[in-house]
């Protein structure tokens, strides 16, 4: 039920959103001196970009440096170009059983085309989209990431 | 509002339209081919039908001119 007023409710925001920026176009239309655009090197202190943007893959991890990657994989397999390489390593659990778990999160930056299939395809959410957008580097070294961060492990509450 | 001539109210309403869709399309990007088929498939398809129902609806009871 709460997906079906979601529904509705973004189509009403769509609408908002593309009214506000018909707002913005249109004062500009009226008064083409005042600067609408953003001012970029000068306010990069500030700039805070728009929710829908794509800049990097991104894995979040909350305050306790804990992560939702269980390992499966399935980012992997849905990644068109091969950016993304799930290195898993299998621990012993205290129970006696054997537990897939992720010792790295590879993610090549310099081969994603930021199709955004592996954030739509994980089954627990444990990849989004990052905002920053500054990756030019000298070295194409530094554009693969590891994007688990060390001593990170799993949350607690998500079941395989 | 037979005041003004038909020959303005013409140019006026072509003008109207023509302004509103250099507006539209100067302010927006073009859509990418997935949010079109979103847009198609997930919203202006479901809004169709329901349309249709409710026009079969309104046709049913007499509701029309």
């Amino acid at each position: 039920m709460n997906s079906f007023f979601k529904y509705f409710t973004d189509i009403f925001y769509a609408i908002k959103s593309l009214l506000t920026g018909m707002k913005v176009t249109g004062r500009y239309f009226f008064s083409p001196w005042e600067i609408v655009t953003q001012q970029y090197p000068e306010n990069r202190k500030k700039l805070k970009m728009f929710d829908r943007f794509k800049g990097e893959v991104i894995m979040p991890h909350n305050e306790r440096n804990e992560h939702r990657c269980t390992g499966c994989g399935i980012c992997e397999t849905n990644c068109p170009n091969g950016s993304i390489e799930v290195v898993p390593v299998r621990i012993n659990m205290p129970d006696g059983k054997k537990k897939r778990i992720i010792d790295k999160h590879i993610y090549h930056l310099s081969m994603c085309t930021f199709c955004a299939l592996c954030i739509k395809t994980c089954p627990s959410d444990a990849l989004a989209w990052g905002q920053e957008f500054e990756h030019a580097v000298f070295d194409r070294t530094k554009l693969t990431k590891i994007l688990n961060q060390p001593g990170s492990s799993i949350t607690k509450d998500i079941e395989e | 509002m037979d005041f003004i001539p038909p020959l303005f109210w013409y140019f006026g309403k072509t003008a109207f339209v023509i302004f509103m869709m250099m507006w539209f399309k100067w302010t927006f990007p073009r859509l990418r081919i997935d949010q079109l088929l979103t847009l198609e498939w997930k919203y202006l398809l479901p809004i169709n039908l329901v349309n249709i129902l409710l026009m079969a609806f309104v046709v049913l009871m007499g509701w029309h001119f």
